[in-house]
């Protein structure tokens, strides 16, 4: 973890216990500072219990036997999990991948070839087609189902696959953005070496670009996937057959049910959560190190 | 960028040949188009076209069921009179405009607090907060919705919490608690992003402000605050734009009540396109929202024009 | 389920299929028998989240007609569409699929509400010959007979009926000193009653009815339209289509509203607001024994048997007594009447027609019928049905009572404007749960304006 220095006075963070130095007497960290250190994780830690507050309810709802929308002592037991994991509610999150997946890769792979080229090279009307992304962004999802659906329905169309292409349009405008961005602030130096060796665009862009701006890229396509993941409207309206339907839309009929399986939401949800989670972690490493949106990092 | 040709000093190049290796004005790469076909080719077969018939639609009376939705007719001048002498969509606005604001302010002082509190702090808080934090934005609409409906019902989780089991907050303060909650959902990646670009501050330029005894608010305006602007413009405007197209998380916890005091643009222009049949004045309404967003862009792209 | 009386189930088969047949037979005028006609698809569409108590139970019900109708009419092939979300996603997906002949389903089944709207769309078949010959209709009192009545033609047929009335804790009440069982001749008495109640037991609901805009339009059908309808000027939409938007029935309903609030005898917002269906609540409340009295639909008591188990409650019963809704100043009882109607597109051929009604004819068959009325918390709209054993020991002594109510409903109206309308009148139940001290008049204003800025002061009419 590369870190800054601290800005009180003088106090060098360690990096590592191992190599920890013996500090002269003037840099050691005196009372002032340690207390001033106390209060700011305090303050982070409490901060933090705050972020976690509403999502007590769902750890301790999912293993509790006898949920309620309240926060309780839980009644011990897996059973939710159990319930939710078989059956047609599984079948919801696997086709939640499916559209995920699909997405994502379609958005991912147009969008790095769109980002390149807005972000190197001279196009005509590059102005307004970045405003065009941006401004694309913007528009509400549930005005451009109707149109949409009357579409699909004309060409028979209203199944998952398409559905999936439908949703990497929704993300694709924001991908392009983040990942023009990242673009930007790769030195082109290697680049230009590779083309005086003679390198074709898609060579360039494989060993080159994208590995270097693969953070950019990833933190793009996973926006792209949570995007995806969680659209609910969309695959409501768009897609047909029930099978097909992904898991938000079985977390929604549970909740317009009379008798509320609290417990059953909960485990739901919070399994609903976890590929969510998991990406985070495997690119948490991307994150620190190269997220740099926005000023000064050119170079 | 093409290789220049060897002149042949015998037969020599035609001129339109000269004129195309000129290297004194950048031509444009027309071959890049190709590039950008997969991009744009979808946005337009499944975002401009849809956008173009959601335009017309606003204009028309076509309604989901009934007579109308037969036989419609194009009558723009009677569309807009009645979105402007619809009370309900002027209070739409106002509600979401302070939704809007509420969600920036939010996230931008949260994202900044979060991002230099975490910078400080020792590893394993910084684990722990940070993951929380970011979890928390990852966390699919739907699922932060039903955890904070949860949370703030009667009943729920800050109420039994708190020892009133009978407190009901969500529909004391909705749209207080909405807002709350979209900043919870938002903050996350308003840290991460700031912190990465905290970090590219110099240290030299803290550490000089510090020996000439500035004080930390002085650090913090003369020289974090510039050179954080172009982030936080960006956070400004991304979290704008999100919080203006939120729908399942508020449709999840209030589903725009009680009465309209939740009803962000978004869910209303549902309401009237799906509840009450009117199909195209929803589409108008969504297309009001279209211009909203824009105006957001239009500004960024102002501030920024010259990193285009 | 209690067991059948001997014999009944052998003729119950019979009944429909003889039912069915000669239907059939009648309504095809030859052109098409059982088994020598070639073959016809049909598709049949219906709320999978929202009719039944639970989807299971609906998936139960919808995959037994279809076994029993594809082995009556082994050469049509039936495509069941449960279309997914809560009410409101139904209705939008269904009417999109209305829009184009390819999606739009032979047989759908649909709210009463709708009826009125999807016939001026011209997305339904007139009925009225098919139901000549079927002895199933002619059994509906008239008023569930005129439900899709439009212009001199039937374009719906009802296949389950809500109605409303009153449930009270004989218990708490005994304690409250109000004699049981207990039959309030006027809207004063119910007060009073709510207000002894909450003297005896501090702690507890007095008095659910429902408000606010969560439950959707079906909210103000189970709770705040049936004292409108038994208000002095019950009246929601004049003949000539305006909406009613101030009238003194308004105000008296508005005004129960304002007392009931006010002084602390109705139900908390926390649960009249609940996103899980609240009209299902009392029956969860009753059970703990925290509400005196609900107005509540007939399906609440359904919530108490087995199958349903919303809570499962067999001491429901003997715990439980039902009343009618009085009217504001007595003179008999009033309830709203809404159901779930079926409807076969216009643009369904001859052959696909005849084998939709045919279909409809089994699951209108009586066992078919009470069982979906049982699951699904409706009343058939068969008379006779009402004291088949089948029925009435479901959620029994429930059943009966309701039966027994469902001549003294009157419908609710349809049209688009209803829809806006409904909103006005939930929001300002809403507001007078939320603000008590909001008199009934305020609470009106604020419905009036709203409804009349969405509709037009043209839609909109007051009544004196």
């Amino acid at each position: 973890m590369s870190e800054m220095t601290d800005t009180n006075v003088g106090v060098p963070e360690s990096t590592t216990t191992a190599d920890a130095p013996v500090l002269p007497p003037e840099n050691r960290p005196t009372q002032r500072t340690k207390v001033r250190s106390a209060t700011l994780n305090l303050i982070l830690g409490g901060l933090g219990v705050l972020f976690l507050a509403p999502m007590l309810w769902l750890f301790l709802a999912s293993i509790d036997k006898n949920a309620s929308w309240g926060v309780e002592w839980p009644h011990f037991s897996l059973i939710n999990f159990r319930h939710v994991l078989t059956g047609s509610l599984l079948h919801s999150l696997w086709n939640s991948v499916i559209l995920a997946v699909i997405s994502t890769t379609i958005a991912s792979v147009a969008g790095v070839f769109a980002a390149y080229s807005l972000s190197r090279r001279r196009i005509p009307f590059k102005g307004p087609l970045l405003l065009f992304i941006i401004f694309s962004s913007g528009v509400p999802l549930a005005i451009l189902v109707i149109p949409v659906y009357e579409i699909f329905s004309k060409y028979g169309l209203l199944s998952i696959l398409p559905t999936a292409v439908f949703l990497s349009v929704t993300s694709l405008p924001f991908e392009v953005y983040l990942m023009k961005n990242f673009i930007d602030a790769v030195p082109t130096d290697l680049e230009e070496a590779a083309r005086m060796e003679r390198a074709s665009t898609f060579q360039v862009l494989r060993r080159v670009v994208i590995p270097l701006a693969l953070p950019g890229i990833a933190a793009a396509a996973i926006f792209g996937f949570v995007n995806a993941w969680g659209s609910f409207v969309v695959p409501l309206i768009l897609i047909g057959p029930q099978n097909q339907q992904p898991a938000p839309i079985a977390i929604y009929t549970f909740l317009t049910l009379p008798k509320a399986q609290f417990g059953n939401i909960a485990a739901y949800s919070l399994v609903f959560c976890i590929p969510v989670f998991i990406l985070y972690t495997i690119s948490s490493r991307l994150f620190r190190e190269g997220f740099v949106l926005g000023g000064g990092v050119k170079g | 960028m093409a290789s220049i040709p060897l002149v042949d000093t015998v037969t020599g190049p035609s001129t339109s040949e000269l004129w195309r290796t000129r290297r004194d004005k950048e031509r444009y790469q027309w071959s890049s188009f190709g590039l950008l076909t997969p991009t744009f080719g979808l946005l337009i077969l499944l975002f401009l076209v849809p956008m173009g018939f959601a335009v017309w639609l606003g204009f028309t009376n076509l309604t989901l069921v009934g007579p109308l939705a037969i036989h419609s007719s194009f009558v723009p001048w009677q569309q807009l009179t009645r979105l402007r002498t619809d009370t309900s969509f002027w209070s739409s606005l106002w509600v979401t405009g302070i939704f809007i604001a509420g969600s920036i302010v939010g996230v931008v002082i949260m994202g900044y607090t979060l991002a230099s509190l975490l910078m400080r702090a020792v590893p394993w808080m910084r684990m722990i907060v940070g993951g929380i934090v970011v979890v928390a934005w990852m966390m699919p609409a739907v699922t932060a919705g039903i955890t904070w409906y949860a949370s703030t019902t009667g009943g729920g989780a800050f109420a039994t919490l708190l020892g009133t089991p009978n407190s009901n907050f969500l529909d004391n303060d909705p749209l207080l608690v909405v807002t709350i909650a979209s900043v919870w959902s938002m903050t996350g990646f308003a840290m991460l992003v700031m912190g990465a670009a905290l970090r590219n501050i110099p240290s030299e330029a803290i550490e000089a402000a510090t020996v000439e005894n500035a004080s930390t608010w002085q650090r913090f305006r003369m020289i974090v605050l510039p050179l954080l602007r172009p982030t936080m413009t960006a956070i400004v405007l991304l979290t704008g734009l999100l919080a203006l197209a939120n729908f399942s998380l508020i449709y999840i916890m209030t589903q725009g009540g009680p009465g309209n005091a939740t009803n962000i643009l978004p869910l209303y222009s549902y309401q009237q396109a799906f509840s009450f049949n009117n199909l195209a004045y929803g589409a108008l309404i969504g297309n009001i929202m279209v211009v909203i967003a824009t105006v957001f862009g239009v500004f960024y792209v102002r501030i920024t024009a010259r990193r285009l | 389920m209690k067991a059948f009386r001997k014999g009944v189930l052998p003729r119950l088969i019979a009944g429909t299929t003889i039912i069915a047949m000669s239907t059939a037979t009648l309504a095809s005028g030859g052109v098409s028998q059982a088994g020598a006609a070639s073959k016809v698809t049909i598709s049949v569409a219906y709320a999978a989240n929202t009719t039944f108590d639970t989807t299971p139970l609906g998936l139960t019900w919808w995959t037994a007609v279809k076994k029993q109708y594809e082995k009556l009419y082994p050469n049509v092939t039936v495509n069941l569409i449960a279309v997914q979300g809560g009410e409101p996603d139904f209705l939008t997906k269904l009417a999109l699929d209305y829009k184009s002949t390819s999606t739009a389903p032979t047989l759908a089944q649909f709210p009463s509400t709708e009826i009125a709207l999807y016939q001026s769309t011209g997305y339904l078949m007139s009925l009225s010959k098919m139901l000549k010959g079927s002895s199933w209709f002619s059994q509906y009192p008239k008023v569930i007979q005129n439900e899709g009545l439009i212009n001199g033609k039937i374009y719906a047929v009802s296949s389950g009926e809500n109605n409303v009335g009153l449930y009270y804790d004989k218990a708490i009440l005994t304690k409250a000193g109000i004699k049981v069982p207990w039959q309030p001749t006027n809207w004063a008495q119910i007060i009073s009653a709510a207000e002894k109640i909450k003297a005896a037991e501090p702690k507890i609901i007095p008095l659910w009815v429902d408000a606010g805009t969560s439950a959707g339009p079906n909210g103000a059908g189970y709770g705040i339209l049936n004292l409108l309808a038994g208000s002095s000027t019950p009246t929601i939409q004049t003949s000539s289509g305006k909406m009613v938007v101030d009238s003194p029935g308004l105000l008296q309903t508005l005004d129960f509203f304002h007392t009931m609030f006010s002084k602390g005898l109705g139900a908390p917002t926390s649960q009249l607001f609940s996103l899980n269906n609240a009209p299902n609540i009392p029956s969860a409340d009753f059970k703990s024994g925290t509400l005196g009295i609900a107005v509540g639909a007939n399906f609440l008591a359904g919530n108490w048997t087995k199958q349903v188990s919303f809570p499962y409650w067999p001491q429901a019963s003997t715990a439980i007594g039902i009343a009618g809704l009085p009217k504001v100043n007595g003179g008999g009882y009033a309830s709203t009447l809404s159901g779930w109607d079926y409807g076969i597109s216009s643009t369904a051929s001859a052959a696909q027609a005849t084998a939709a009604f045919n279909f409809m004819n089994v699951a209108q068959g009586q066992k078919f019928l009470i069982e979906a009325g049982n699951w699904a918390g409706w009343v058939p709209p068969v008379q006779s049905d009402w004291n088949v054993p089948l029925y009435t020991n479901f959620a029994a002594p429930f059943n009966k009572e309701f039966g027994e109510l469902l001549p003294s409903s009157s419908e609710l109206p349809t049209s688009a404007n209803y829809s806006v309308w409904v909103q006005g009148i939930e929001t300002a139940s809403g507001t007078l749960a939320q603000t008590p001290s909001t008199s009934g008049a305020t609470a009106l204003s604020q419905m009036k304006s709203y409804v009349t800025n969405q509709l037009g002061a043209s839609q909109v009419t007051t009544l004196k």
